[in-house]
């Protein structure tokens, strides 16, 4: 089922304020609400194992809390920000995967982020790989030089890089205008918001609800 | 179609790039500027859409380009830019083909429509949901060119349209670019792609035209293979 | 390896409903001014430059910037932007930067964004900028750009590891002076590499980018109050004040009605640590005295205020 991006934004913010609502002492509560997370990932077309993996990156983060926790003989209290913190990236590791990063973002302008923030950010996204990709040529290309280590070069790429930055979005905004543009963003897909996103963020959020606040 | 008298430009941070240039072309015409980096050939052509401004006349079928005539300018100019990756500004494809159309208040449905169509006639379909970083550099150069074309232009301008296109690329590409019946004028350092594509030649030298005539003529002339 | 600077991109699953509710209420409301702000200042020509120097900041985090043996750096970014671009633009794009980090990159958590932003994309660009403005127009316009990063990345990671602490109740005293030292050094690090960033950009560009106006007033007010509140409660004495005395001389104190105060002897609730607790209630009274203020400014007309 093809949820309207604005309802599946909707339900990952309900499930991490129940998630974030609750205090530590509650490990048992805590490993309930894990099981909506799992079960929504048993039955979604995305690769599991991958997805289980790449949660483990907050670890880290979540490590250094619960160290300080144990050091003080909490050991419950470690469990619980572990926890935690793994379940609460897994939910929207599931999440951006069904959901394209586009659609999120266009979810949020929908659902009252200002659209000005929404512009930047989709030409952030386009040009994210095009100057990253310029940054690794600028890094090559001073290695090959001999260049390993030097504030120099490295104040050189950065300065570099931003004109670039500079240059590119004269030539954006020349093609811009060259077809038409006049100054306002057109909105080009508009969501439709059907009988189906209601009955699913109902249930959702009573589901969720039910599990954090019943039990 | 374009009636150019005495321009001349200069940039703030640099000296004079255009000295007076008289240029004419007619309605499907197929013109190529040739000449050295730096002679002038984009900031000319910049001036026949109003991007850049300078002193002299400049026409577009009819409309002076001045600051109230761009947007009547612009419909009847297209610009393919040297960088399709600065084209392609939109992060999807079908999204950037469709901006120029969105731009005439065409209805968004119909303009979708319509650039679909156009993805699907230059075999780009199955990319239009793509972010254009993915492209290759030939799809990039179809994808910006259907972005272009859709507007229906009178006036088609490409600037160094086969950089980074393989020999197919450029080959297809000038197939395409000779099925349209619209005016051309096409900035390239590709001899071969200018003979293929126009018919007549300028020759762009420290911001004047020094000469013109039939493309293979001032190939040979200016030894510009 | 985790490194302070992920210490600023606070993820999911770490910070308390209270803690979240309170920043993504000033976050939101920061945000959806700046975005006013930043779109009536910014011409049509630099909507695609602030989406491309976001993107500028990601690929910069690639450039290593040797800082000592076998040690490197990354530039984050917000004092460059804010120098280059201006506070409400640099906010902007910080903001879209934090953004992308957390639906893309998953660095940094989504409802954390409510403390993210408020960190590195509000307080972060303004007390670098403010810094910036102020001595630059003294004349030494690299120290205020040094001193502007510096601060920058110093009072978004304090605010963060505050947001930590608050939440998890997990810091002691000598956790967090030793904290400070690090982010000390972080600081330096990001005024330097900021600073050597800038100085190529000028060799190449002459002066890089128009600089806007902020306001500089409210700003500087809040980034003040935030450092005297933060580091004077180490400082602030036990004694009772002049008003305290005469009441207790008076007697006052034993008959006057206890109302439940929201946050009595101007500490919140039990977090571990008295400082904590009292730079916790300095903070939310910070926000609150801001919240009513901005409500005012709204609601009474200009000439009246």
């Amino acid at each position: 089922m093809q949820l309207d991006p604005r309802c599946s934004l909707l339900l990952l913010l309900g499930y991490l304020i129940a998630l974030a609502s609750i205090t530590p002492g509650h490990n048992l509560l805590l490993a309930l609400m894990c099981l909506l997370p799992i079960a929504l990932l048993l039955f979604s077309p995305v690769n599991k194992a991958d997805l289980l993996a790449q949660a483990a990156y907050v670890l880290p983060f979540s490590f250094a809390i619960a160290a300080v926790a144990l050091l003080r003989g909490n050991t419950a209290e470690a469990v619980f920000f572990l926890l935690r913190s793994y379940i609460s990236i897994l939910a929207v590791l599931i999440v951006t995967k069904l959901v394209s990063t586009l659609e999120l973002l266009r979810a949020m302008e929908r659902l009252g982020a200002p659209r000005f923030l929404i512009i930047v950010s989709e030409f952030l996204m386009r040009y994210l790989e095009v100057l990253r990709k310029e940054a690794d040529s600028m890094r090559l290309a001073a290695l090959c030089r001999g260049a390993a280590q030097s504030k120099l070069i490295a104040a050189s790429s950065l300065g570099m890089l931003f004109v670039r930055s500079l240059e590119r979005s004269t030539g954006i905004h020349n093609a811009m205008l060259a077809r038409g543009f006049n100054g306002r963003l057109p909105r080009l897909f508009p969501m439709h918001w059907r009988l189906s996103d209601s009955l699913a963020l109902c249930v959702g959020w009573a589901g969720i609800a039910a599990l954090r606040w019943t039990i | 179609m374009i009636q150019v008298r005495n321009l001349k430009y200069e940039y703030s941070d640099s000296g004079p790039v255009l000295r007076g240039v008289d240029f004419a072309l007619d309605a499907g015409e197929s013109v190529a500027l040739l000449g050295s980096n730096g002679s002038g050939k984009t900031t000319f052509a910049l001036h026949l859409n109003g991007i850049l401004q300078g002193q002299g006349e400049v026409t577009v079928a009819g409309i002076r380009v001045e600051t109230h005539t761009l947007e009547a300018v612009r419909r009847k100019v297209g610009f393919v830019f040297q960088s399709s990756e600065n084209q392609l500004f939109l992060p999807t494809v079908l999204e950037d083909v469709m901006f120029g159309l969105l731009n005439q208040n065409v209805p968004v449905d119909e303009a979708r429509d319509r650039a679909m169509t156009m993805l699907e006639s230059l075999h780009l379909e199955p990319y239009s949901q793509r972010n254009p970083f993915h492209l290759s550099a030939g799809e990039k150069r179809r994808a910006a060119l259907a972005g272009v074309l859709l507007m229906s232009p009178e006036v088609l301008i490409l600037d160094e349209p086969t950089t980074f296109l393989d020999p197919p690329g450029i080959r297809e590409l000038a197939v395409m670019l000779n099925r349209q019946n619209m005016a051309k004028l096409i900035i390239t350092h590709d001899s071969r792609f200018a003979m293929e594509t126009t018919t007549r030649a300028v020759f762009f030298e420290k911001g004047l035209i020094v000469a013109e005539g039939p493309t293979r003529e001032i190939i040979d002339r200016f030894d510009w293979a | 390896m985790l490194t302070l600077k992920q210490f600023m991109h606070i993820p999911d699953g770490i910070l308390s409903a209270p803690i979240l509710a309170g920043f993504g209420a000033a976050s939101g409301l920061s945000v959806l001014y700046s975005a006013r702000k930043a779109e009536a200042s910014t011409q049509a020509h630099r909507i695609p430059l602030l989406g491309v120097l976001g993107a500028f900041v990601f690929a910069a985090q690639m450039v290593n910037f040797p800082v000592g043996p076998g040690a490197s750096g990354h530039l984050l970014g917000g004092a460059l932007l804010a120098a280059t671009i201006g506070p409400w633009a640099a906010s902007i794009t910080m903001t879209a930067i934090l953004l992308i980090q957390a639906l893309v990159f998953q660095d940094g958590g989504v409802l954390a964004l409510a403390c993210n932003v408020f960190n590195m994309a509000i307080l972060g660009v303004w007390v670098a900028w403010l810094p910036f403005q102020a001595i630059s127009k003294a004349g030494h316009r690299r120290l205020g750009l040094f001193v502007g990063a510096f601060l920058s990345v110093l009072l978004s990671a304090v605010m963060a590891l505050s947001q930590v602490a608050w939440s998890s109740g997990v810091m002691s005293q000598g956790l967090w002076i030793f904290c400070l030292g690090l982010f000390s050094i972080t600081g330096a690090i990001e005024g330097a590499i900021t600073l050597a960033a800038w100085e190529a950009i000028e060799r190449l560009e002459g002066s890089a980018a128009k600089r806007e106006q902020g306001n500089r007033v409210g700003a500087w007010i809040l980034a003040s109050s935030v450092v005297v509140m933060l580091a004077g409660v180490f400082f602030a004495s036990n004694s009772p004040d002049v008003l305290e005395f005469f009441q207790h001389q008076s007697g006052i104190t034993a008959t006057a009605s206890a109302y439940p105060a929201l946050m009595p002897d101007y500490q919140w609730g039990q977090l571990d640590g008295e400082w904590v607790r009292k730079s916790a209630a300095g903070v939310a009274g910070l926000i609150g005295v801001f919240l009513v203020s901005l409500a005012i400014s709204k609601l009474v007309p200009r000439g009246q205020q």
